[in-house]
């Protein structure tokens, strides 16, 4: 226990503790199970018909400084850490080399300059993916068959913006970037087996591998599933473009087709062409100052991958 | 079943003592015709292919991500380029006395645009470049009989363990000496097919110079720690593992190298039956 939690409690203070077990429950919900994956994409639309986006005022793109990313950083640290997957630390974040490497974009939304939520698409690199530390043999296999990898990762959503649709919009901005922008074959993530079924059955992942824990994030289970990019906007088009799966934002009629390929949002700022951000080797370092690490911790190749060498 | 293999069988069984050990010629092979054929003999379908790929998937089954793989006696890296392409996440080096295997073996690297792999000039004697306690996995193949002598295989086995880590893991394999001279031209003789001259030389060398079942048996038990086991193809240790537990499930890889397995011409996965077969027989599970 990190705080005393009756002088907390005395002074009208919630303790900021972290919890001690993953609180993503282990069973998978079995109505959710057995639900055939049509009937859940109408469920899904049914709940997205009622329940607009609302997304006046909010802006996702590509980070766009340090300050930013740390932002970002911190919101997935105090995520992970409320579902009891991970520790709070004194910086608030922990240094990650995948989100420093040329080839990693990560995606922010933003409401009155505050990030509130994110996520990351880290393509493959020198260093490989961050889900290879417990799906080693799945990446390695999609790797084989000579398609340019990316991995989805590190969701977050700040607690007061839940359920206003900030995900789906991020996941809009990060599927347009990797199809059109960075031509990306194949996407990887690893999801808990509760959340499995969203990415199955409304988005066309399927599983690659067996379900593995994640030992770095106490124990988490995680599911590894991929998605043919190529063949997405077909699968997307034939299933979606239907009369009874449409729903309504911002006021315009729309389908998951339209909404995740052709629609285009003043909210989603992505950038012109195909450039990377490339991280300086001082903000590199600035920011391992700020994570309490240093780059005598790291090994020589993920040196040699942050240039910092 | 031929009766030379038989012959074999019955002078394995019947003989008391190993055949007197002759250390290989050139104990560092730097002569560029060698180089080129031991180099070419690792290549798809050519005489090492399969036996690469047993070893190399019974290597995959200790490699975590993230460790540090040391290898000794790597000679042109082949069989370290494939397990690093299976494993982008772990960190190999390759150590070899050789500057020429070493220079091909560059070339390799160079070609195939691999980044986790870094070769070295050290002798696995004294692995003098190579920090205490600075690596998880010592692996080494079909390297120990250039050796000169017994002192020198133990300033080996010493030298690994002072490298590795608490949670160590050691896929050591070599030939074995067997009995007879006629064994050894019987084994050489097998290998003959899609094998140049300079190869089968090389091999019958190799056989002539390998080290005895018991030999290995008492080092490994004085240095590497009672969880590296020894196994032996059965009835003739013409193939020694020396291998600690796996650490990591390989099961989803089987496709893969069944599908490299199928890919080899009809002799080269006779190669992979027999090792799996003989090296099972000595209790060793094949990893797919």
């Amino acid at each position: 226990m990190l705080h005393n939690h009756s002088v907390l409690a005395r002074i009208g203070r919630r303790p900021r503790v972290h919890s001690e077990r993953d609180r993503v429950s282990r069973g998978q919900p079995w109505l959710e199970a057995c639900l055939p994956a049509a009937l859940y994409r109408r469920l899904f639309i049914r709940r997205l018909a009622r329940k607009p986006l609302a997304i006046e005022g909010f802006s996702f793109r590509p980070v766009q400084n340090l300050h930013e990313l740390e932002q970002a950083l911190r919101l997935v640290n105090d995520s992970y850490a409320r579902r009891g997957i991970a520790t709070v630390c004194r910086a608030g974040m922990r240094f990650s080399p995948f989100h420093l490497l040329p080839g990693t974009t990560t995606f922010v939304a933003l409401k009155h300059d505050q990030v509130v939520g994110t996520v990351s698409l880290i393509e493959d690199s020198a260093l490989g993916l961050p889900l290879e530390e417990v799906h080693v043999n799945e990446a390695v296999l999609q790797r084989l068959g000579g398609l340019h990898l990316a991995e989805v990762g590190t969701l977050a959503v700040s607690n007061q913006y839940k359920g206003k649709g900030v995900p789906l919009m991020l996941y809009n901005a990060m599927f347009r970037w990797a199809m059109d922008h960075r031509r990306v074959d194949a996407l990887l993530i690893a999801v808990h087996p509760r959340a499995a079924g969203f990415y199955r059955n409304v988005l066309f992942f399927s599983p690659i591998g067996p379900v593995q824990t994640y030992t770095r994030f106490n124990n988490a289970l995680s599911q590894p599933l991929a998605l043919n990019l190529r063949q997405a906007r077909q699968v997307f088009a034939r299933v979606y473009r239907s009369p009874g799966l449409g729903f309504t934002v911002e006021q315009q009629r729309t389908d998951l087709f339209d909404f995740f390929c052709t629609q285009p949002y003043p909210h989603i700022q992505l950038p012109s062409g195909q450039d990377q951000t490339i991280w300086a080797a001082d903000d590199v370092l600035t920011h391992m100052a700020r994570c309490g690490s240093s780059p005598h911790h790291l090994s020589p190749r993920v040196r040699r991958a942050l240039q910092l060498d | 079943m031929d009766t030379g293999l038989l012959r074999a069988i019955y002078r394995e069984i019947t003989l008391k003592q190993p055949l007197a050990r002759t250390p290989e010629p050139d104990l560092v092979m730097a002569d560029d015709t060698c180089v080129t054929a031991y180099a070419d003999s690792a290549g798809q379908g050519q005489a090492l292919s399969g036996t690469y790929l047993y070893h190399c998937a019974q290597m995959c089954a200790l490699i975590k991500p993230g460790d540090v793989v040391l290898d000794i006696g790597c000679g042109p890296a082949s069989l370290l380029l494939q397990l690093a392409r299976l494993n982008p996440r772990a960190e190999f080096i390759g150590a070899d006395l050789s500057a020429s295997m070493l220079e091909v073996g560059r070339t390799s690297i160079d070609q195939q645009g691999i980044d986790n792999v870094e070769l070295r000039e050290e002798d696995m004697t004294r692995l003098a470049g190579i920090a205490d306690r600075s690596v998880d996995v010592v692996i080494s193949s079909m390297a120990l009989h250039h050796l000169a002598d017994l002192a020198q295989l133990e300033a080996t086995f010493r030298n690994i363990a002072r490298v590795l880590r608490n949670d160590r893991a050691i896929y050591l394999n070599d030939f074995g000496r067997l009995k007879s001279v006629e064994s050894v031209d019987y084994f050489v003789s097998r290998a003959s097919d899609g094998a140049d001259q300079a190869t089968l030389l090389d091999y019958r060398n190799s056989l002539l110079a390998a080290f005895s079942l018991e030999e290995f048996q008492t080092l490994a038990a004085s240095y590497l720690g009672p969880c590296a086991k020894v196994y032996s193809t059965v009835v003739s240790p013409l193939m020694v593992v020396i291998r600690t537990p796996k650490r990591r499930c390989v099961a989803a890889m089987k496709g893969e190298f069944r599908r490299r397995y199928h890919e080899l011409p009809s002799s080269r996965r006779a190669d992979v039956d027999q090792l799996r077969l003989f090296l099972g027989m000595g209790g060793l599970a094949s990893a797919f």
